[in-house]
């Protein structure tokens, strides 16, 4: 999952950066003021926003209508340090999904951040299940068939989106696109390292397969064996 | 309970309409009673005179005079008496005892007298005239007093009714009066009425003043509600603007707890090393620095406008401004050379003891104001240029000080609201810089609690000039 933190407050940035990183696993990248926020928002593919309000050359609102008025889906989480019921009235009104009041609790703040992007991906169970799969959203812990499956942040990562996006296939593309921050060199084959990583941990001590190839095409996540082609 | 103005007014109209009524029906009244009195004294004349015309000689030689009673035609109930020059009485009404000596004796022509319960009016008539003038003979001279008096009921009666018919009138017209002077001051009043609603209509929720229109073409009202306008529409910019600041204070403060917090609150959330710990804490610690200062600025600033309104701090003192911006401009070197800048103080007094250089004000507020504008200057200058403070007298009352840098300048969009709190010209650069917009806002209040006018000029990428006038104290020493 990749997230946008559109925050003037340089450290605090930081911080919520490091939180949703460190804490929910998400890749992150930070934009200093509205107009660089809304730039960047529109060029990349985010699976939550998080928009501040006062933000120096565009305020954050303008930043939200610009944003929904082109068509983009993606949960925005208002961060304001005002707490007049009316502006928050009109921001939620205005496109905005959730919101939260400065100074706000770290933990909340990632909690909602993980629930907003489970309702952005149309899964609001906090625990995800392809088959006898288990993903915990929450602790990010994986279960086959009640049996704890240890993977590496990467691997988890890639395994809850190809989950948050179950039945559909997802191209290489988009994985690169939702799991790294706008710093990373994208190469698809480091994607491929951990599919087959995934494969050998979550499949290979089970009878049917989950994690489907679809050759040209990407990868599908799904508990039914049909019109996957396995490599 | 309150008075109406309307009543009194009303009050006021009546009480003096029924004032001029009473005078108006006086005066009918005794014009009317003079007019009436001389015309009754006029007719006792002539009856008098008619008495005259009954009198002639008696046949007789005795030449006494007689009265032709055949003759004589005169109300029933007046009384008269004829005397002759001998003072013989010729003829008396026979209904009278005769009319008192001291009416004769006082020679006057007219008196007045009571005939039982009747009063009486009457005159005292003195002719000489010919009697019975026959056979072309001339008659005798004959002297004769004839007294007249008639009842003065009618009189009376006639001016008792002129009296009620006068004040009848007058009520009836004081009564269409009131009401009208009623109808009137309600009307004249009423915008009135309408611009004490309108104004009672303003709160701190609802700033909208619409005065009756009709209160603006009046010319006792006109001020007033010129001066209501301009008192709320102070008050609400007064109030927009606390609010306003209030706001901008809570957000900052607001987001400095939230990146405390935050700070805090990641370095709990996993175990760490001892290093990183260490490294959260110094984080933490920068963030308390930040929160600190944020509200130490906002203090500054609070105490500043409070002065402004409410006079001056206790430990004023006179300070010769040169040493002033030189303690200051040392205080700051180190800073100016961590970012390659010459910072100097200049000094345009000829002589040092000039009074023109020396201010009333307490040397922590203008240290304050100082080391504000440098730091300014010194953060917004490139290396390796030159930051200078020049000392001089604008005008024998007047200290100047001029800050200047030769730096990036402020860009004219922002030029108006550099003095207002919390004001960044550019958010980013301010906030790395470590700024909160107070700067400018605290030495803004300082120098105005003074009595003293700051002013800025800027071109933008060509250097920023801060201009402080303070109040000499040979002005000072000349007010007092």
């Amino acid at each position: 999952m990749r997230v946008l933190v559109v925050e003037d407050e340089k450290r605090l940035a930081q911080n919520v950066a490091a939180g949703l990183r460190q804490c929910a696993g998400y890749a992150v990248d930070v934009a200093g003021d509205g107009e660089s926020g809304l730039f960047m928002a529109e060029s990349n593919q985010y699976d939550l926003v998080v928009l501040d309000l006062m933000l120096p050359r565009l305020a954050g609102p303008v930043v939200l209508e610009r944003y929904r008025k082109s068509g983009h889906e993606t949960p925005v989480l208002i961060l304001t340090a005002r707490d007049d019921k009316s502006s928050i009235i009109q921001l939620l009104n205005g496109g905005a999904d959730d919101y939260l009041s400065k100074p706000f609790d770290l933990g909340e703040l990632l909690a909602r951040a993980k629930a907003l992007v489970r309702r952005g991906k149309g899964k609001p169970q906090p625990v995800l299940t392809v088959g006898d799969l288990e993903i915990n959203w929450a602790d990010r812990t994986v279960k086959r068939a009640g049996k704890p499956v240890d993977l590496a942040p990467m691997e988890y990562r890639v395994l809850e989106y190809l989950a948050s996006r179950s039945r559909a296939v997802v191209s290489k593309t988009e994985l690169l696109e939702h799991l790294y921050d706008y710093n990373w060199e994208k190469f698809g084959n480091v994607i491929e390292v951990y599919i087959s990583g995934l494969r050998k941990k979550v499949d290979s001590n089970s009878g049917t397969k989950l994690i489907h190839t679809l050759r040209g095409h990407g990868y599908s996540l799904r508990a039914e064996a049909n019109g996957g082609t396995d490599r | 309970m309150k008075s109406s103005l309307r009543k009194q007014i009303i009050v006021a109209v009546l009480v003096s309409q029924l004032l001029l009524a009473m005078g108006l029906t006086l005066a009918i009244v005794l014009y009317s009673r003079a007019q009436l009195q001389s015309d009754f004294k006029i007719m006792l004349a002539g009856r008098a005179d008619s008495v005259l015309a009954v009198i002639h000689d008696a046949e007789d030689e005795s030449k006494t005079l007689i009265l032709d009673r055949e003759r004589l035609s005169i109300p029933a109930g007046d009384l008269f008496e004829v005397w002759d020059e001998n003072g013989s009485l010729i003829w008396r009404s026979p209904n009278w005892t005769g009319v008192p000596s001291a009416v004769i004796a006082s020679n006057s022509p007219t008196f007045q007298l009571d005939h039982g319960p009747v009063p009486y009016r009457g005159v005292v008539v003195r002719k000489a005239t010919i009697f019975d003038e026959e056979d072309n003979r001339p008659g005798r001279l004959r002297k004769v007093t004839i007294v007249y008096a008639s009842s003065t009921r009618g009189l009376d009666r006639q001016i008792l009714k002129i009296g009620v018919f006068a004040t009848g009138a007058s009520l009836l017209l004081l009564c269409l009066a009131g009401l009208f002077a009623a109808y009137g001051v309600s009307k004249g009043l009423s915008p009135m009425q309408e611009l004490a609603k309108a104004a009672g209509n303003v709160s701190v929720r609802n700033w909208n003043f619409s005065p009756p229109p009709e209160a603006r073409t009046k010319s006792e009202l006109a001020p007033l509600v010129d001066a209501l306008e301009a008192t709320i529409a102070g008050l609400q910019r007064a109030f927009d603007r606390e609010r306003e600041s209030t706001a901008d204070a809570a957000h900052e403060l607001k987001t400095a707890v939230a990146i405390l917090k935050s700070s805090l609150q990641l370095l709990s959330y996993q175990p760490r090393s001892v290093g990183d710990y260490k490294r959260g804490l110094d984080h933490a610690l920068e963030d308390c620095d930040r929160l600190e200062a944020l509200v130490c600025g906002t203090l500054s600033l609070a105490r500043a406008q409070q002065w402004a309104e409410e006079g001056k701090a206790d430990d004023i003192q006179s300070i010769d401004l040169v040493n002033s911006c030189e303690q200051s401009v040392a205080d700051l070197q180190a800073l100016a050379q961590s970012r390659s800048v010459a910072l100097r103080c200049l000094a345009d007094i000829a002589d040092d003891d000039n009074d023109e250089s020396v201010v009333q004000a307490s040397p922590a507020d203008l240290k304050t104001v100082w080391v504000n504008l440098l730091q300014n200057a010194i953060q917004h200058s490139p290396p390796g240029s030159t930051v200078s403070v020049r000392v001089s007298a604008s005008d024998p009352d007047h200290a100047l000080i001029a800050v200047e840098d030769t730096g990036t300048g402020i860009p004219g969009e922002h030029l108006p609201h550099v003095f207002e709190r919390f004001h960044r010209g550019d958010p980013s650069r301010s906030r790395a810089t470590g700024g909160f917009g107070l700067g400018l806002s605290i030495c803004k209040g300082i120098v105005e609690a003074y009595d003293g006018h700051i002013e800025i000029e800027s071109r933008d990428g060509a250097g920023t000039r801060v201009l402080v006038t303070l109040p000499a104290l040979t002005k000072v020493r000349s007010l007092e």
